[in-house]
C-alpha cells in the first residue's frame, strides 16, 4: 500500500512537471506597458503573463525642459483600451535597468501613438540565431531588423515570403521619416520593385577610426606624430605606427603588441576600395567591384565583378599582416583568446585600437587613468547594398499598421531616440545647463562610466540617429552635424547602390564557397601561417578550391545582373 | 478483438500507476520525436512563410544537391564516418575497461568517488570543454606553450596544426563521454551473480580469466544494444565537439570538418531551411538504413541479442 502510494506520488509529479514545461515562458526580458506595476521599477515578465495582464499604467510621463533638438514630435492620441498590441525584437543587449526602460518606452509609444508594445531586447548573437529561426517558424512577430549579418537579409527574407511591404504607407503612415530621411536611403529596402520596411539612418561610409591612448604616446614621445596623423588604408597607418614601435623598443617599454586596430575578417575595406555585392562586406569579397572614383584592386576595371582573394593587393595584404605578426606589431592570436576582458586597455598598455564610425568621443570614456584621442581615416567608403540593415514587419505579424506606426515614430521623434539611448529622463540623464544631455549628475544610475544602468551608444538599431540628442559623455554637441558631413566625405557612394544580386541560381555555389572562404580566408590574412611561401601556396590552394566549388558560374551570374541594372538604371 | 480489449484493461487496471509514471515520457517522445518528424517535408520543398509546410510548393532533391556539389563531399563524409567508427569503437573498450575496474575495486567508497569523477565530464557543457582545451592548447597563454617557454621551447600554434586535431579530439570525446557509459556496463556487472565467480575462483581461474569467461560475456547484450544504437548516428557529427572545440579553425577543416559543420558554415549566412532540413533528412535516412542492416546482422547471428 505504501509503495503505491509513493508510485501514484511519483507518478502525479511527473505529470505536474510536464504540465509546467508546457507552460514555461521564453526567457526572454520583455516588458509591456500593461503590466500592473506602481513604481518605477518592473520585473521581467513572460510572454504569457503579458498577455494576461490587464491593468494599464497610466502615469503621465514627463518630456522635461523643451529644446529644438530633443522636443517630442509626436502627436499625443488618445489612449484606448483596445491599443493594438504588437511585439519589437530589438537586438541592442540587455542592460541593467531595461526592464525599467522597456517599461517607460512603451508607455511613450502607448501615449504617443496608442501602440501597445512589448519591447524584446536581445543581444547580438542571440539574435543572429533566434530571429531567423522564429521568422522560418511563422512566429508572431511585429518588428525586425532584416541585415545580412544577421542572416536574414532582405533579400532572403523576401524569397520565402517571410515579410510584408511598407510601400502603401509610405505616403500616410511613415510621412514623418520619410521627411527626415535623405530620398535615396529607400533604395536600401527596396526590393523586386516594392519597399520592405524603414531603413535605418546613422553612418552610411565605411572608415577606420583608430583610437589612441594620448598619455601612452606623449610618454614614448610621439605625441606630436600622432596628433598630425593622417592615413587612408591600413597598411599606410601601420607604417606610420612602426615609429611607435621603434619609440618603445628605445624606452624598454614593454607591450605585447602595439595595435589590435587590425582583424582579418575586415581585410576587404582594409587595403582597397572595394564593395561585395552579396550583403556582408567582411567575407563576401569572392564577388566585388571596384568603387568609382577610388582605387580599388587596380588590375580590375570598373563595372566588372572580380574575385578580391585573386589580386596581388590581396597577396601583398596577407604578406602585410604576416609581418605585423612577427615584428609584434599585431597579435599572434584572436584577441578574444589573449586579451577577452581588454585589461591591456584599461591598465594603458595598449597604444591605439580601432573602431568604425565614429565622430567624437568622450576622452575618458575607455580608462580614467588616461585620455583617448579619436583620429578618423580619411578614406570613406559608401557601399552598392543594403548591408546597413532595415526595419520590417514580418509576415506573421497580425497588426502590420501598427508596426509601420512605430517605425515612423522611432526613426522621427528626437525625443524618443534619445530615450532609446540614454534611458529614463532624470534618472538616468536630463538637460545640462548648457541644453546638452548629460549623464553625470546626482542620483544619476548612468554616472558611474564604468557601470552605467542603461546607455546605447550609438545605438542604430534604436533607429535614426541623426535626431539624437547626444550627451556630452557621448559625442560633441555638433555630432550630428559632424555624422552628416562623415556621410558626406564618403561621396564616393558606389553607383550601383541599391543593386541587390539575387543567388537563386547559384545558391548551391554560395553555399560552398562560403565553406571555403570560412576555410581559408583568416588563415591567409590573419599573419600566422609560418613564412611567406606558405601564405603564397595558402592563397593559390584557396582560390583553386574557390574555381572548383564554381566561382566563375557566381561572377559571372553577377555581372550579368550587375548589366542589367545599369541599363535599366542609365548607369554608364 | 474483443479478447484484447478485454485483456488490455485488465492490465491496465492492475498496473495503472506504471503506466502512469510512463505518460510524461511518452507524451515527451510523441511531441518532440514523432511529431517533428512531419517537418521532414521541408527536405522537399521551397518553404514559402506565409504558406507554411503543408502548402509551399515541391521543390524535388534540388535541396539535397549542395551536399554533394562541394568539392569537400567527400571529406566531410569521411571525417564524420571514421571519427564515428573510432568514438564507437575505442568508446566501448574503455567504458568496459572501466567498469570492470570499478566494480574490482573492494572500497565501495572509493568506487562511488571514482564514478563520480569519472562521470563529471558528462555533465559540463561543450563551450566550458572548448574554453579548457584552450586554456591547454592557447598559443600565447596556453599551459602547454607556457611550459615550452619555461624550457626554452618556442610556441606551437596547436589550432594551426593538422596533424594533432584527430587525435585530440578522440581524446576530448572519450574523456567526456567513457565515464557515463561505464555506468551503464557497470550497472550490469552488479548483475552478474557472485556464483559465477565464486565458483571460478574455486576453479583456479585467474583475474583475467573471470573477466574473459564471465564478465565480457554477461556484457554482450548491452554492449551489442549499444553498439546497434550507436551505428544510427554514425552519419552525425557531434557539432559542439567539432566546431565549439576546434574554435571553427579554418585551417584545420580538412580532419575536422564533418556534415554538421559544413552544413551550418554553408547555410548560416543563406537561411535556407529547405536545404539545412535535406542534410538532416539525408543523415536520419542513412542512420535509419545502417540501424536496420546492423540490427539484421546481430539478428542472424544472435536472436536474443538484437534491437527487434
Amino acid at each position: 500500500m505504501t509503495r503505491r502510494i509513493l508510485c501514484l506520488t511519483v507518478a502525479m509529479l511527473m505529470m505536474l512537471g510536464l504540465v509546467l514545461t508546457g507552460c514555461s515562458g521564453s526567457g526572454s526580458s520583455q516588458t509591456t506597458a500593461a503590466a500592473t506595476t506602481a513604481a518605477a521599477t518592473t520585473a521581467a515578465t513572460t510572454a504569457a503573463a503579458t498577455t494576461a495582464a490587464t491593468t494599464k499604467v497610466t502615469t503621465t510621463l514627463s518630456t522635461g525642459a523643451v529644446t529644438t533638438a530633443a522636443t517630442s514630435t509626436a502627436t499625443t492620441a488618445p489612449v484606448t483600451a483596445d491599443a493594438p498590441h504588437i511585439t519589437w525584437y530589438a537586438n541592442n543587449g540587455v542592460c541593467t535597468d531595461n526592464d525599467m526602460v522597456m517599461e517607460y518606452l512603451s508607455q511613450y509609444i502607448l501615449e504617443a501613438i496608442n501602440v501597445d508594445v512589448t519591447i524584446n531586447n536581445m543581444s547580438d548573437s542571440d539574435y543572429k540565431e533566434k530571429v531567423p529561426v522564429m521568422l522560418n517558424a511563422g512566429q508572431e512577430m511585429d518588428m525586425i531588423v532584416c541585415n545580412a549579418s544577421f542572416n536574414n537579409a532582405i533579400a532572403d527574407m523576401v524569397k520565402i515570403n517571410a515579410l510584408q511591404p511598407v510601400t502603401q504607407y509610405k505616403d500616410t503612415l511613415l510621412a514623418d521619416v520619410v521627411a527626415v530621411l535623405p530620398d535615396n536611403i529607400w533604395k536600401d529596402a527596396t526590393y523586386r520593385g516594392e519597399i520592405w520596411g524603414v531603413p535605418l539612418y546613422k553612418n552610411r561610409v565605411r572608415n577606420y577610426d583608430l583610437l589612441y591612448n594620448k598619455n601612452l604616446a606623449e610618454q614614448l614621445g610621439v605625441g606630436d606624430m600622432m596628433a598630425d596623423l593622417q592615413w587612408d588604408f591600413m597598411p599606410d597607418l601601420m607604417e606610420k605606427l612602426y615609429t611607435v614601435k621603434d619609440a618603445m623598443d628605445d624606452q624598454g617599454f614593454y607591450a605585447p603588441y602595439v595595435t589590435t586596430l587590425y582583424t582579418p575578417d575586415s581585410a576587404l575595406r582594409s587595403f582597397a576600395a572595394v564593395d561585395t555585392l552579396l550583403g556582408d562586406n567582411t567575407k563576401k569579397g569572392y564577388c566585388a567591384i571596384n568603387i568609382d572614383g577610388e582605387v580599388g584592386c587596380a588590375s580590375q576595371p570598373h563595372g566588372t565583378v572580380y574575385n578580391v582573394y585573386a589580386t596581388e593587393e590581396f597577396r601583398d595584404w596577407c604578406h602585410l599582416a604576416y609581418q605585423w605578426v612577427q615584428d609584434c606589431m599585431i597579435p599572434e592570436d584572436d584577441i578574444k583568446n589573449i586579451d577577452p576582458d581588454n585589461a591591456l586597455r584599461t591598465h594603458g598598455e595598449l597604444f591605439c585600437w580601432g573602431s568604425s564610425g565614429l565622430t567624437s568621443i568622450d576622452p575618458y570614456s575607455f580608462s580614467n587613468d588616461y585620455e583617448t584621442v579619436l583620429i578618423r581615416s580619411t578614406k570613406a567608403i559608401g557601399l552598392s547594398n543594403a548591408s546597413n540593415g532595415v526595419y520590417c514587419v514580418p509576415a506573421s505579424s497580425k497588426n502590420p499598421e501598427a508596426a509601420v506606426k512605430l517605425m515612423n515614430l522611432t526613426n522621427s521623434d528626437p525625443y524618443l531616440a534619445t530615450c532609446m539611448r540614454y534611458g529614463i529622463e532624470g534618472t538616468h540623464w536630463k538637460y545640462d545647463t548648457d541644453g546638452q544631455v548629460t549623464l553625470e549628475f546626482e542620483g544619476s544610475r548612468n554616472g558611474d562610466a564604468s557601470n552605467r544602468g542603461y546607455y546605447y551608444w550609438y545605438g542604430v538599431f534604436w533607429g535614426n540617429l541623426f535626431i539624437v540628442s547626444p550627451a556630452k559623455q557621448s559625442a560633441a554637441a555638433t555630432f550630428v552635424d559632424d555624422l552628416y558631413a562623415l556621410n558626406e566625405i564618403g561621396s564616393t557612394v558606389s553607383k550601383y547602390y541599391g543593386f541587390i544580386f539575387d543567388i537563386a541560381d547559384v545558391v548551391d555555389n554560395v553555399a560552398s564557397i562560403d565553406n571555403v572562404v570560412a576555410q581559408y580566408l583568416s588563415q591567409c590574412g590573419n599573419g600566422r601561417l609560418s613564412s611567406i611561401e606558405e601564405i603564397d601556396a595558402t592563397i593559390e590552394t584557396f582560390n583553386s578550391a574557390l574555381a572548383a566549388n564554381g566561382l566563375d558560374k557566381v561572377l559571372a551570374a553577377a555581372q550579368t545582373q550587375l548589366d542589367a541594372y545599369a541599363a535599366d538604371n542609365g548607369i554608364k | 478483438m474483443r479478447n484484447f480489449w478485454i485483456e488490455f484493461k485488465k492490465e491496465i487496471k492492475k498496473n495503472y500507476v506504471l503506466y502512469l509514471m510512463a505518460v510524461p515520457s511518452i507524451a515527451l517522445l510523441i511531441a518532440f520525436n514523432y511529431i517533428p518528424m512531419f517537418g521532414q517535408l521541408l527536405a522537399f520543398k521551397a518553404f514559402d512563410v506565409q504558406k507554411g509546410i503543408l502548402r509551399s510548393p515541391w521543390n524535388g532533391i534540388r535541396n539535397f544537391t549542395f551536399l554533394f556539389s562541394t568539392t569537400d563531399a567527400w571529406i566531410i563524409t569521411r571525417n564524420t564516418v571514421c571519427y564515428n567508427v573510432v568514438f564507437i569503437a575505442l568508446n566501448m573498450f574503455l567504458s568496459v575497461s572501466l567498469a570492470i575496474a570499478l566494480n574490482e575495486l573492494r572500497s565501495k567508497r572509493a568506487a562511488k568517488v571514482f564514478q563520480t569523477i569519472f562521470i563529471m565530464p558528462h555533465f559540463l557543457s561543450i563551450a566550458i570543454i572548448a574554453i579548457i582545451v584552450f586554456a591547454f592548447l592557447g598559443t600565447s597563454n596556453g599551459f602547454v606553450n607556457v611550459v615550452r617557454r619555461f624550457f626554452g621551447l618556442k610556441n606551437i600554434n596547436w589550432y594551426y596544426n593538422v596533424s594533432f586535431w584527430p587525435g585530440f579530439l578522440v581524446f576530448v570525446n572519450a574523456w567526456k563521454g567513457v565515464g557515463y557509459s561505464a555506468v551503464v556496463y557497470l550497472a550490469s556487472i552488479s548483475g552478474i551473480s557472485m556464483e559465477f565467480y565464486e565458483a571460478a575462483m574455486l576453479d583456479g581461474a585467474t583475474k583475467m580469466q573471470q573477466v574473459r569467461y564471465i564478465t565480457l560475456p554477461h556484457l554482450r547484450a548491452i554492449a551489442t544494444i549499444l553498439l546497434i544504437m550507436s551505428v544510427g548516428g554514425i552519419f552525425n557529427g557531434d557539432f559542439g565537439l567539432f566546431y565549439t572545440v576546434t574554435q571553427n579553425t579554418g585551417q584545420l577543416y580538412p580532419v575536422t570538418q564533418v556534415i554538421d559543420t559544413y552544413v551550418y558554415n554553408a547555410l548560416m549566412t543563406l537561411n535556407d531551411i529547405g536545404r539545412s532540413s535535406a542534410a538532416t533528412f539525408y543523415q536520419t535516412i542513412v542512420g535509419f538504413c545502417l540501424v536496420m542492416i546492423s540490427n539484421g546482422v546481430v539478428r542472424k547471428i544472435d536472436p536474443d541479442n538484437s534491437l527487434f
